[in-house]
């Protein structure tokens, strides 16, 4: 089993987080395979925009 | 679901075949408890949700070689589908040899990709919920290894492990807009 500890970039984490227990690593679609871990913002984006659903925006905190 | 216009729009791409690689999943490593939605257009429009530390395994397909079939099983007024994913593998590889044993007798869920982009489901299927009003999704009817045919062929044959996997269902194979896990290590 891989032992790698998943973290979204820091771009992306400051924006974004995956919901607890989802996959960094997927394939979808068009897209082909996914790795959270080495993604940029925009591509983040575009995931969300074309309908993956475990990627969701940080709550704000308050 | 009620009927309506089965229209294609002129000039469509309509390529055959499938793209990519399959993706193969035993179905004792699929969470049962949650069970994908059947949108209106009758697509499996949430994810496949896996057990902890469990993912899809990736199968190489040789292009030009993988395809989906479907074919209508049993009488009149107890129609069905019998629907079947066909791909071929290369090689002797110890993985495909491996998997070739471990798959004979376990069901499973396969997911493959179309030239139009569309995600296909073999072993996911729909069935009515308990009053008969509405479409929900089933791990029911899982797909099985159906033939294994390989051969090293002679000089300058093909060579290579052509599989097929077979599935009972209501329906073609399921149109899936989710992703598919790949991932043994998920968000703690």
């Amino acid at each position: 089993m891989e032992k790698t500890v998943n973290k979204l970039p820091d771009e992306v984490a400051k924006k974004y987080e995956v919901l607890k227990g989802r996959p960094f690593k997927f394939s979808y679609r068009n897209f082909g395979r996914i790795d959270l871990n080495n993604t940029t913002l925009k591509q983040v984006e575009a995931l969300i925009k074309h309908g993956v659903q475990h990627i969701v925006r940080k709550q704000a905190k308050g | 679901m009620a009927f309506q216009d089965v229209l294609w729009p002129e000039g469509a791409d309509n390529m055959g075949g499938l793209i990519g690689d399959i993706y193969f999943v035993p179905m004792g490593d699929v969470d049962k408890a949650v069970i994908p939605t059947i949108d209106a257009e009758g697509r499996i429009s949430t994810d496949i949700m896996l057990l902890d530390a469990k993912k899809f395994f990736a199968i190489y397909e040789t292009r030009g070689t993988g395809k989906i079939d479907d074919t209508t099983a049993g009488e009149r007024d107890g129609r069905s589908k019998e629907v079947m994913f066909e791909f071929k593998f290369p090689g002797d590889t110890p993985e495909i040899i491996s998997f070739a044993r471990q798959v004979q007798n376990q069901p499973g869920i396969l997911i493959v990709l179309d030239p139009q982009g569309q995600q296909r489901v073999l072993g996911v299927t729909v069935i009515k919920n308990a009053l008969g009003t509405a479409d929900i999704a089933s791990y029911d009817m899982p797909a099985y290894l159906e033939s294994d045919t390989g051969t090293t062929g002679l000089g300058g044959d093909a060579k290579g492990h052509t599989m097929i996997f077979k599935a009972e269902a209501l329906t073609k194979a399921l149109i899936y807009l989710g992703i598919i896990d790949l991932d043994p290590t998920p968000t703690p």
